[in-house]
């Protein structure tokens, strides 16, 4: 099979996919107590009224009704409105998604560069103190949990030394010049297409803390695997010819060790990723980040399984795509592997 | 950073570079680090007369005093509230919306800011005739909308009638008072009741946010959806909204009343007290209003560096809510003991710290007109074990047979001590000896299905008021037709006459009736009342204008920020 039949026939499987995936969380959210309207039962609203909000909901509809309008909706390209609000899913979707990127992005980069720095050169140092420091670290980040290590990094960086904001994406005031300038919702590429740097420059302030803690706590895994993949690897006689050969340390380190153990750290690199993409919902809160992994909490709790659905359904198309490039990427990396 | 600090700053920093270059790896030369030791030394005091010459010209050349201080511009706010619905007002019905409402828009009337006072505002006078059935309200004659409209007795018909028409969620507080409205001159309507209801209530119905006015020109005859709003006569207006994220207010120039003292209200939502309380203390925000448990007011009260605001409470008001057509809560000996168990002080003490809420011994709060503490009358202000154990005697149980139970609470819902709440009243019942508690918790939406689908017997719940009267709370507690939605399933057909009676009278009249509602609620204890909840804001020091009172409702436009 070429690479162009790979890449195609990956992206028809995701439909499927997304199907079972869609069908799941329909059944799973209906099975679960309680509809959208529940949530405004505390107060002592009129029954016809509640009735009338369940009409137009479509809650009173059999099930396979309501299964096969949503499929069709699906499928039409329409994700439907939000119960409540009546907003459109895309509206939020839209809102929260680029946040939710912007965040993955910087967080696998910390994640990596420590992860994959720190676990090579432990490797390279097995059997000595540092190595022993390498795996132990892993274990500790990997151990602690996220919201806990974002709340002291908050404390002592924030708070005490003042040195980051506590929470957000943009200071408040610009998030509002923000909100009437932006084009794409990326900040990085709208402050740049707008010569904005000063948006930029507020965004990365704001951006570093929160990324800094999810890639830490990231990092004890790609440690613990660079340091196993890559100590494996340089116990290889390929890697003793090389040394005999004369080759530099740092050569037979990064060339021979880490480049032969990266399949299962890029594996590992595309699984995160797409897990970070679905939001890291712990530090989303505890930094007030605005992404997707809260909005479908929040939206679980309010039981508005359009925005649920709406929100899964980019989910595993994202997850579908993150795969594909980890799937292509091992063709470069591995120049054996040929699809 | 002052300039004496850059100087120290200087001075230090060119110590220890002395130092590090003077202590670098090399072989010591005794005779050559006296020789540097006195270079040292001379350079160190050259640096102290220079540095000490500098900041003595610099004090002496001071500039003038600071100017007299401004007011902030823009206030940024923070809350872990959000809209849950729209800001329309025939539609809104959570608190946050609500309160948006109030600070866009205005009615007839409103509560005088820090009293439980109704005073006109677009109803210059009224009269009431037809023994209290018919009301006429000559309107304001300066009013406009934002868009330069005027404000007239056709607006205000089309507003009530907007509400009614549209007959969402909130409705019903006017659709059930106003049985025809008429425009009887350019600044004049007439109200026909469909009762001769009281005065105050009357006043206090027409004061909500859904009696409203909104401009008849551009005000849509169906629900506006977010992020638009209606054109309204208010303080402020809603000048950019992202939805879950931020609102924008900005001052009405066309408000015909006091200016807001700040120009620009940014209000930043956040999905916890903890990110909320964080961002307040880095001073991010100049203020934050609702939710903080009482450990963070407290914790706050205690570091000074933040002023808190509190405020009378009287939402929520927190209780709890017996099924009585269930076993074992049918019978009203149960019910009864278990009011003897309740140790509201205990509550208040230990999970509020005594000072960040009060005990309630009656559904209508402290403060309201009508308020006794029918509860501590009827049961005592503390618990009497051994009055519940002989009430649980008579209705059967004993040590070998004992009440047996599942009291439920929501853990997130209200407060972060619900499970508290729950242990301090688990505790008070089986100190009696006869009885085994079981609690049980679930998230909201569950937990409202399963007292909906009266699955459970016994829960705590909370209430927040839609208008500032003592009808309403009560009617929505024990008047059959009114607490169908709480599923208590408590009918008593003299509590009913005597609610339906009370809307009807004013003064010492409704007093009597009201109070005789809450001693029959205390006897029969369908619902026995907990504790009512303080209001708290916490704000940079340099925030001013903060009015936390009964009305509930949070003024943005009396806020200010003087900064130098």
């Amino acid at each position: 099979m070429s690479l162009k039949s790979y890449i195609i026939t990956r992206l028809l499987l995701t439909i499927p996919m997304v199907f079972i995936l869609l069908s799941i969380v329909f059944v799973v959210l209906r099975v679960l107590p309680g509809d959208p309207v529940t949530m405004l039962e505390g107060k002592d609203i009129p029954e016809e009224v509640l009735q009338r909000r369940r009409e137009e909901l479509g809650l009173n509809k059999p099930i396979h009704e309501q299964y096969l309008s949503y499929l069709i909706n699906i499928f039409q390209g329409n994700l439907g409105e939000t119960a409540l609000t009546k907003v459109p899913v895309t509206y939020f979707i839209i809102q929260r998604l680029p946040a939710t990127v912007e965040l993955a992005i910087m967080s696998m980069i910390f994640a990596v560069i420590i992860g994959i720095f720190l676990g090579s050169y432990g490797a390279y140092k097995f059997h000595r103190p540092l190595s022993y420091i390498v795996r132990i670290y892993g274990m500790i980040v990997y151990s602690i949990p996220v919201f806990f290590l974002g709340l002291l990094l908050i404390y002592i960086l924030s708070i005490s030394l003042g040195m980051f904001p506590t929470s957000l994406r943009l200071s408040p005031l610009l998030e509002i010049e923000y909100s009437t300038i932006k084009i794409t919702n990326f900040i990085l590429i709208d402050s740049i297409i707008l010569n904005r740097y000063d948006i930029l420059y507020d965004w990365l302030h704001h951006l570093f803390l929160p990324s800094l803690v999810l890639g830490i706590y990231l990092s004890g895994i790609f440690v613990r695997l660079t340091h196993a993949q890559v100590a494996e690897t340089l116990f290889k006689d390929f890697v003793t010819a090389a040394r005999a050969r004369g080759i530099t340390e740092r050569r037979i380190l990064y060339k021979y060790g880490l480049r032969n153990a990266l399949i299962p750290i890029v594996t590992m690199m595309g699984l995160q990723f797409a897990a970070l993409l679905s939001g890291a919902v712990l530090t989303e809160t505890v930094f007030n980040w605005p992404g997707i992994g809260s909005l479908v909490y929040e939206s679980i709790l309010a039981r508005d399984y359009n925005l649920v659905q709406g929100s899964i359904v980019i989910y595993a198309f994202l997850v579908a795509l993150v795969s594909l490039i980890v799937d292509i990427t091992y063709a470069y990396i591995d120049p054996r592997i040929r699809y | 950073m002052a300039p004496l600090n850059i100087l120290y700053l200087f001075f230090y920093t060119s110590i220890l570079l002395s130092i590090l270059y003077l202590t670098r790896k090399q072989k010591i030369n005794y005779k050559k680090i006296r020789a540097v030791s006195k270079t040292v030394i001379i350079v160190a005091v050259v640096i102290i007369i220079v540095a000490a010459g500098v900041g003595l010209y610099l004090y002496l050349t001071a500039p003038a005093p600071p100017p007299p201080p401004k007011i902030k511009e823009t206030l940024i706010v923070g809350t872990t509230d959000s809209v849950q619905t729209t800001l329309d007002p025939a539609e809104a019905y959570d608190y946050f919306g609500v309160n948006m409402i109030q600070n866009i828009g205005t009615g007839l009337f409103e509560y005088e800011p820090g009293t439980a006072k109704l005073r006109n505002v677009l109803a210059k006078s009224y009269s009431i005739t037809d023994g209290g059935k018919v009301w006429i309200i000559n309107l304001v004659e300066n009013a406009k909308f934002r868009d330069g409209s005027e404000f007239d007795a056709n607006a205000m018909a089309f507003s009530l009638n907007r509400t009614i028409k549209l007959n969402q969620d909130p409705a019903f507080l006017i659709g059930d008072l106003i049985d025809k409205i008429e425009v009887t001159g350019k600044y004049q309507i007439k109200l026909t009741l469909k009762q001769p209801f009281g005065e105050e209530y009357t006043k206090a119905l027409l004061s909500t946010w859904v009696a409203y006015a909104v401009n008849p020109k551009t005000s849509p005859m169906e629900v506006v959806k977010p992020p638009n709003t209606l054109d309204m006569i208010g303080p402020y207006y809603v000048s950019k909204w992202e939805i879950g994220q931020f609102i924008e207010l900005t001052a009405n120039p066309n408000w015909f009343g006091e200016k807001p003292k700040t120009q620009k209200i940014v209000i930043k939502f956040y999905k916890d007290a903890d990110s909320l309380l964080s961002a307040v203390k880095a001073g991010e925000l100049d203020l934050a209003f609702r939710t903080f448990s009482p450990a963070q007011v407290d914790a706050v009260m205690k570091e000074g560096k933040l002023q808190v605001v509190s405020g009378p409470g009287i939402a929520p008001i927190r209780y709890l809510v017996f099924n009585v057509n269930k076993e074992p809560f049918n019978n009203k000996l149960v019910r009864q003991a278990i009011a003897y168990t309740i140790d509201r002080e205990r509550i208040v003490n230990t999970l509020f710290l005594g000072k960040l809420a009060q005990p309630l011994y009656s559904m209508v709060p402290i403060g309201f007109f009508g308020h006794i503490d029918a509860f501590k009358d009827r049961y005592g202000a503390k618990p009497d074990i051994e009055k519940a154990k002989q009430l649980l005697r008579q209705a059967g149980y004993s040590e070998n047979n004992k009440l047996k139970f599942e009291l439920w609470y929501t853990p997130v819902r209200y407060t972060p001590v619900e499970g508290d709440v729950a242990a301090i009243l688990k505790e008070g019942i089986e100190a009696t000896g006869l009885a085994e508690v079981t609690l049980k918790n679930a998230e909201w939406g569950t937990y409202r299905t399963l007292f909906k689908e009266e699955k459970i017997s016994v829960w705590l719940l909370g209430w927040y008021p839609d208008f500032l009267d003592s009808d309403n709370y009560v009617r929505p507690f024990y008047h059959s037709g009114g607490n169908g939605w709480l599923h208590v399933n408590y009918k008593n057909s003299q509590i009913d006459q005597l609610i339906d009676e009370q809307v009807l009278k004013s003064g010492t009249e409704r007093e009597n009736l009201l109070k005789q509602i809450q001693q029959i609620a205390a006897e029969d204890a369908p619902i026995i009342p907990l504790w009512q909840e303080g209001q708290f804001a916490i704000a940079q020091p340099y925030v001013k204008g903060i009015v936390l009172d009964y009305s509930q409702i949070f003024r943005y436009w009396l806020i200010y920020a003087e900064v130098k």
